[in-house]
């Protein structure tokens, strides 16, 4: 296959729009996984009481 | 907040814990995990308030079932697994796998029957412009199905195995690829759709 990249355009042109595309994601994911530790910190708070009383509750 | 101590989350004995809905062991997977699947969540599209329903949710459902759990992955496998459910649910998609994707039809038509080129990639540089775009590459993830869209993320992005990943999605292997495969394509064409738009 890597002969075959090394000749022919086309699928050259085709793995590198695949390199591209993840590189692109990567950062859209980045940016749309931001969080802040706050946040994380107040739903881990929320979800141990939520357990706590269903633990209570039985 | 009390302070977690250091658990090795595979130990037999951690796990007992685990099952026996021990408070201390329950704490430390939610320390451990709860940003894992929150920032999961958000990977699969949801907003912040979607997202935190669907990891309380989660975890809702984890303490159900976690006296059944049976250490054959690990607990982030398990707990991503129940995501992947739970989103499904949320999203009412019917994800079952399918012998075949619009997208492969697409696909037939780029080639002639000599197995050439009938329809070549766009120039990489256009192709290179519209992938840096971010709102416009966040339209065509929007279009995939949840499988696709969770098998691509969690391959491409953040890099897990795949003996992981077909635990999570509860698939094998092969059928791995093929999502794999599918997922890429429509992402590719989509992209390339847009950057021959851009024109």
């Amino acid at each position: 296959m890597r002969m075959h990249l090394m000749m022919c355009k086309h699928c050259s042109a085709y793995a590198t729009h695949l390199k591209m595309m993840k590189d692109g994601f990567k950062k859209l994911f980045a940016k749309l996984t931001k969080v802040e530790p706050t946040e994380v910190t107040r739903l881990e708070e929320e979800v141990l009481e939520d357990l706590k009383k269903k633990s209570a509750g039985g | 907040m009390s302070q977690v101590q250091e658990y090795d989350f595979r130990s037999e004995e951690f796990i007992v814990r685990l099952r026996d809905r021990d408070p201390d062991a329950t704490e430390a997977v939610v320390r451990a995990f709860t940003e894992h699947l929150y920032r999961g969540a958000l990977g699969l599209g949801f907003d912040a308030v979607g997202a935190n329903e669907l990891v309380q949710n989660v975890w809702t459902t984890f303490f159900d079932i976690v006296p059944r759990f049976q250490a054959k992955s690990h607990v982030r496998t398990f707990l991503f697994g129940i995501l992947y459910n739970k989103a499904k649910e949320l999203r009412r998609e019917d994800q079952r796998f399918t012998s075949s994707d619009p997208v492969e039809e697409v696909l037939e038509t780029r080639f002639d029957l000599h197995g050439r080129w009938a329809q070549p990639p766009v120039d990489p540089e256009r192709f290179l412009m519209a992938s840096e775009t971010l709102t416009l590459i966040e339209k065509c993830l929007e279009s995939l199905p949840l499988t696709q869209r969770m098998a691509f993320c969690m391959k491409e992005i953040d890099e897990h195995g795949s003996s992981d990943i077909c635990k999570i999605l509860d698939v094998t292997v092969t059928n791995l690829g093929v999502l794999l495969y599918r997922a890429r394509n429509r992402l590719r064409e989509c992209i390339e759709g847009k950057a021959k738009a851009k024109v």
